[in-house]
């Protein structure tokens, strides 16, 4: 253990004491393995490790979804049983989820009292007074909702917000935070975290999970570091450095900027001209969007949501169709192509979901390996697949990628989140493509594998040349990744940064929320390099 | 790897425990029904027990019930690998029937290509109904649980109206068409027992599905479609294609099954309504786990427990509706996937070496 | 053909759909209850044959409607319970549960009724008893729309209020919101300490009653007897009402009504020189063109 982290809290300060806790999947995996934890009161405690490190299951043990196998809690220096979220909610403790735990066709009123609902009438809901309890609850904390508008007519940030609302209507005291800005712009990250400060001056107490440790970094007081199931250590913000929480994350060094060699960019692999997406509702998702991309360079997209990236990504790959304008791959037009003559011109495509799209959890690795390229000569003879091909590309596979397995035909269910991104990476990028298209490449993803699959990324540009076209929504991955960035606002091209050298995450946030607009003429990224 | 030898054991122990502890309960509660109906419960247990194999006719009278079934097995098997709940293979046997009389009463077509083209009429017919619901589904976005309830219904009743509009022989004493052509029908394998030729059929049919699902690259295609049909079309692979085809061949299998079964082993066409062939294929697919290897062993337990029923039928007096019971018994358990969850899980956890016991721990299992 | 037409605007005809459109009414309303709580459950056509069974067998022997009903109930409830066991507790795949109990169903029935009756057929020897038509006093008297409100089997009625009364148990009642919610999110609701299953359980039961009624009526007023495999799809034709309703009530029971029309002219077509069997076809093809017809909705959405 580091010098750094030391146990700094006096006893009676604490309001949450996690002692000895233990557990193991029923699959054998131990997720949990003696983890000792305490969280002081009035404090914003961030609670940091890679995937697959235990920080999840740590806070369902806590929250009443798991059943500890061994260990015990102490709240306010009470032992406590936990078994469901509804005890863990009755002693005050109450999580935000990463993925929202809310009924989408319901209203926000609906959806606060749900589990408690008023009646009136004999058995009938009382659906003002659901109304009147949002509000009251709204109006004590200052984070404004409208109580009658669907789940489904919320923003990202909204939902959040009624998350956190439902929470405190229970009177929860101690607040779980799983990964609350994996999904916000920075505007609303700066909104989320003065809320954070207001509910510590109102006597809350916050536990704060993520991956991002710059965030961690502002608006934590204390860090305790997670790996492989074990408590690393614990510490006070101001005496750890970023590096350092990242070595105690990873075990070794963990390199936050990445190499890339000075490279010219080539000639033009992809060209979008006027490219325009009408959808189903007559929403104008992308409106005349041209541009070019050249071979060896990486051109990332930055933009909120919903503001036509994943249409791009979808009409890219084929799933979707352009309403209007022309997209050419290696001087072939794509419009109307399918899927596979999209990737049989040059194309790899990593999805921004890939649980859905990337993969098939219940298949094994190296079917999940072979699903783009199955059908090729080298794999088939006379209409049969040639096991013996397939098993050595995926051996291979598995070794360059550094993917944690069992072996090959283990099932790709069985992966932590960030072996499973390194399949689609591995797949992806040994197809020996000319143009990656990478959507969000480590949303949720360690930081050991997400340092891997940077790595490759910069690497097809290097040594092989390829084109890469990126979205994401992580900063640090755009500027340090990218040799070029677009920013999409509205369905439209507002900024292009040919150059990152005075470009930083403000920067790029204000023309994220359409607060500036550059005046974008004629194809961006056109002139070649001589 | 040692633990990982014995984690894979411990799952096949326990899903062979779960299929025995099925078919004993299964075979309790016939027993207990038969007790409880019957007159002379001895005797009825005894020929339900092994009626089959007591007279050569009956030993002939299961081998013979094999063959159909087979087909709707590997039927349902591939259009259920493509990812489709496809229960139409019912209405494809039956309207496969109906097509394959269509060529078997003509005269004048020379002896081999004549069952070879009522087979081929009976498989169209059948692929033409599941097909529909591939196309239904791909199209239309209708459930194809639902479409291909619906198409038995609406092939059966096509199926009646041709029978009764064209193909009727109204000489014969009860209702059936015309007799088929001898050109048409199969010969005996053996002289004197009722094995035919489409026993040779149905062994290839059910070695070429095998190959097709399990080892070849269209076999890859569709299982990865019926896995997760949008990653597979995200990977290049035609999914409509595949749904489509998937259900087109599970069809094909479901008419030339019925065909094989009519040339094998009748002179008319004589069923008056949905035969059953078709439910059963699902059961045996589920049996079999969706694999065509699989099937024979399924087909082999059903065919024993169908005519040890009709045998009893024979001597006794209990309707085989009994035997309707045992197969959903036997289905259901064998299905209940977390039926030893639990222990499972505890067995798991003494491998993995952490605890020590902890009766509070072992809670829900993590399904 | 144009006797058939002036059939179908006859007030025989109405009362025919009316009759035929019941059970399928309460099976479409006890799919619409499963869907919202995200349990498919296939097996109606089983729950429906048990009841209409338990019905006839009891009110049989007993000579009391009451206790034919509270015994078709219970069989129904048993094969729903069964059901509902193996799917939430037990995680089985619902669709095979599903089948395997209708399968399971038509062999008991058939098997209880030889039991009983030394009939594999029908129960038409046993006296059984059957749900009275009820005349409304001072309706019955109104011309041609009296003849059709009034004098309809008290099951008829029951089911159309089951319409609004499901309508308002899932959108005004805190169980109704809690079956949609779980339907839609169950995460959502076990987090605020909603029990999944035991709501899921629930709003099976009640299908399950709704189905039982749907059954009771084709065994004790459409005909007054059991015959075998007397459902013929109609679990599943409601199932499919549901899935064109979109889950919500009425809309549903318009289609159920479309399916039950549907039938009703295929019967009196058959009567007009129609071979019977395109007539019995009618209302699977109506299902099916209804399908494709809101599946091309869906699409353009």
């Amino acid at each position: 253990m580091d010098d750094n982290f030391v146990k700094t809290a006096p006893e009676n300060d604490i309001l949450l004491e996690m002692r000895n806790i233990t557990k193991v999947y029923s699959n054998g995996f131990v997720a949990n393995k003696g983890i000792n934890f305490s969280v002081r009161k009035g404090e914003i405690h961030g609670l940091v490790g890679e995937n697959g490190a235990g920080k999840t299951t740590l806070m369902k043990v806590l929250f009443g979804q798991e059943p500890a196998d061994q260990g015990s809690i102490f709240y306010e220096g009470q032992e406590i049983q936990i078994k469901s979220s509804l005890q863990a909610l009755k002693c005050g403790i109450g999580m935000v989820h990463q993925h929202f735990m809310l009924v989408p066709s319901l209203s926000v009123a609906e959806n606060m009292v749900l589990g408690f609902e008023p009646q009136k009438n004999g058995s009938f809901f009382d659906y003002n007074e659901a109304v009147r309890k949002t509000q009251e609850i709204s109006e004590k904390y200052e984070l404004p909702v409208n109580p009658n508008l669907k789940i489904s007519e919320l923003s990202v940030g909204n939902k959040q917000r009624v998350e956190i609302l439902r929470i405190l209507l229970r009177n929860a005291r101690l607040i779980l935070l799983d990964e609350p800005t994996a999904i916000l712009t920075p505007q609303e990250t700066k909104e989320l975290f003065a809320q954070l400060k207001k509910l510590k001056e109102k006597g809350n107490t916050i536990i704060f999970i993520s991956h991002k440790l710059n965030e961690v970094r502002e608006i934590c007081d204390r860090i305790t570091v997670l790996r492989k199931g074990e408590v690393v250590g614990s510490a006070n913000i101001s005496d750890v450095s970023e590096v350092d929480i990242a070595r105690m994350m990873v075990g070794r060094d963990v390199y936050m900027d990445i190499e890339k060699k000075e490279v010219t960019p080539g000639k033009t692999v992809l060209s979008l001209r006027d490219v325009s997406y009408r959808d189903k509702n007559g929403h104008d998702a992308l409106k005349n969007i041209s541009l070019d991309l050249h071979s060896g360079e990486i051109l990332g997209i930055a933009g909120v949501e919903g503001n036509g990236q994943s249409e791009l990504c979808e009409i890219l790959s084929g799933i979707l169709p352009a309403s209007g304008g022309t997209i050419t791959l290696n001087g072939t037009l794509v419009n109307g192509k399918t899927v596979r003559e999209i990737r049989e011109l040059g194309a790899s495509l990593v999805h921004e979901d890939r649980m859905i799209y990337g993969v098939s959890v219940n298949a094994s690795v190296k079917e999940n390996l072979i699903s783009d390229r199955y059908y090729r000569k080298e794999f088939k003879k006379a209409g049969l697949l040639k096991k013996g091909v397939v098993k050595e590309l995926a051996e291979k596979l598995i070794g360059l990628f550094a993917i944690k397995c069992d072996d090959e035909n283990a099932a790709v269910k069985t992966l932590s989140g960030g072996n499973i991104q390194k399949v689609v990476v591995a797949r992806e990028f040994s197809s020996e493509s000319s143009f990656m298209l990478v959507s969000h490449p480590t949303r949720g993803i360690d930081v050991g594998s997400a340092e891997l699959i940077r790595r490759k990324i910069v690497q097809m540009r290097d040594d092989s040349n390829v084109a890469v076209l990126m979205t994401s929504a992580d900063f640090t991955e755009l500027l340090s990744v990218s040799d070029k960035i677009i920013v999409l606002f509205n369905g439209e091209i507002v900024a292009f940064f040919p150059d990152l050298k005075n470009v930083n995450a403000s920067v790029l946030g204000e023309y994220m929320l359409g607060l500036k607009k550059q005046e974008i003429k004629g194809v961006v990224n056109s002139e070649k390099a001589v | 790897m040692k633990k990982r030898f014995k984690q894979i054991s411990v799952a096949q122990r326990f899903s062979i425990l779960r299929t025995a502890v099925a078919l004993g309960i299964a075979l309790l509660l016939a027993l207990v029904l038969i007790v409880a109906i019957s007159e002379q419960p001895l005797e009825d247990i005894v020929v339900f027990l092994f009626g089959p194999i007591m007279e050569t006719s009956y030993l002939e009278s299961m081998l013979t019930r094999m063959v159909p079934l087979c087909f709707t097995g590997i039927a349902v098997c591939i259009m259920c690998a493509g990812g489709q709940l496809n229960l139409g293979a019912e209405g494809a046997f039956f309207a496969g029937a109906v097509g394959c009389t269509c060529v078997a009463i003509l005269p004048g077509i020379p002896p081999v290509l004549h069952p070879i083209l009522c087979m081929l009429a009976g498989g169209l017919v059948g692929a033409f109904f599941c097909g529909i619901c591939g196309v239904l589904s791909e199209k239309f976005n209708v459930m194809t649980v639902v479409s291909s309830l619906m198409m038995n219904y609406v092939a059966l009743n096509l199926g009646l109206y041709i029978l009764l509009s064209y193909l009727l022989d109204t000489s014969a004493g009860f209702r059936a068409s015309y007799k088929f052509a001898d050109s048409a029908k199969f010969s005996k394998m053996m002289p004197g027992s009722s094995i035919h030729s489409g026993f040779i059929i149905v062994i290839v049919a059910i070695l070429l599905c095998h190959v097709l699902l399990n080892k070849s690259t269209y076999g890859y295609a569709i299982h990865m479609v019926g896995q997760n049909s949008r990653f597979a079309r995200y990977s290049g692979i035609n999914v409509t294609g595949v749904v489509i085809g998937t259900q087109l061949l599970g069809g094909f299998l479901a008419g030339l099954g019925s065909s094989v079964e009519l040339l094998g082993m009748y002179s008319r066409f004589t069923y008056n309504g949905l035969t059953g062939h078709g439910w059963d294929g699902v059961m045996i697919a589920v049996m079999a786990k969706n694999n065509p290897k699989n099937v024979p062993l399924a087909v082999l337990f059903l065919s024993y427990l169908r005519t040890s029923a009709d045998v009893l039928n024979k001597t006794s007096a209990i309707p085989n509706d009994v035997i309707k019971i045992v197969q959903a018994v036997v289905i259901i358990f064998i299905a209940a996937q977390s039926l030893f969850s639990r222990w499972e899980y505890r067995s798991t956890l003494k491998n993995a070496g952490v605890l020590q016991d902890t009766d509070a721990a072992v809670g829900k299992a993590d399904t | 053909m144009d006797n058939i037409f002036s059939y179908i605007f006859s007030v025989e005809f109405v009362n025919a759909v009316i009759r035929m459109s019941t059970p399928l009414l309460f099976v479409a309303m006890a799919a619409v209850i499963g869907a919202k709580a995200d349990v498919l459950c296939i097996a109606f056509e089983g729950v429906m044959l048990c009841s209409a069974l338990g019905g006839v067998l009891a009110s049989g022997y007993s000579n009391s409607l009451l206790v034919g009903m509270l015994a078709g109930l219970a069989a129904g409830l048993l094969i729903t319970g069964v059901f509902a066991y193996f799917v939430l507790v037990l995680h089985t795949e619902q669709m095979l549960v599903g089948l395997a109990l209708n399968l399971f169903s038509s062999g008991i029935t058939v098997t209880l009724l030889y039991a009983f009756t030394r009939s594999k057929t029908s129960s038409v020897g046993l006296p059984s008893l059957a749900f009275p038509n009820v005349t409304i006093p001072v309706v019955d008297g109104i011309p041609v729309l009296g003849e059709i409100i009034s004098g309809q089997n008290i099951l008829t009625y029951a089911s159309i209020l089951c319409v609004f009364l499901v309508h308002i148990m899932l959108y005004k009642t805190p169980f109704g919101l809690r079956v949609r919610s779980v339907g839609e999110a169950p995460h959502a609701a076990e987090a605020v300490g909603i029990n999944v299953v035991r709501i899921k359980f629930s709003a099976l039961m009640i299908s399950g009653v709704l189905a039982s009624f749907g059954g009771m009526f084709m065994s004790m007023g459409y005909l007054t007897a059991f015959t075998r495999d007397m459902i013929s799809g109609r679990g599943f034709i409601g199932i499919a009402a549901q899935s064109l309703g979109q889950c919500r009530p009425i809309l549903t029971m318009i289609w159920t009504y479309i399916f039950g029309a549907a039938t009703a002219v295929g019967n009196a077509a058959q009567g007009f020189g129609m071979p019977s069997q395109l007539a019995i076809m009618l209302p699977y093809v109506i299902t099916i063109v209804g399908l494709m017809l809101a599946g091309i909705r869906k699409k353009n959405v």
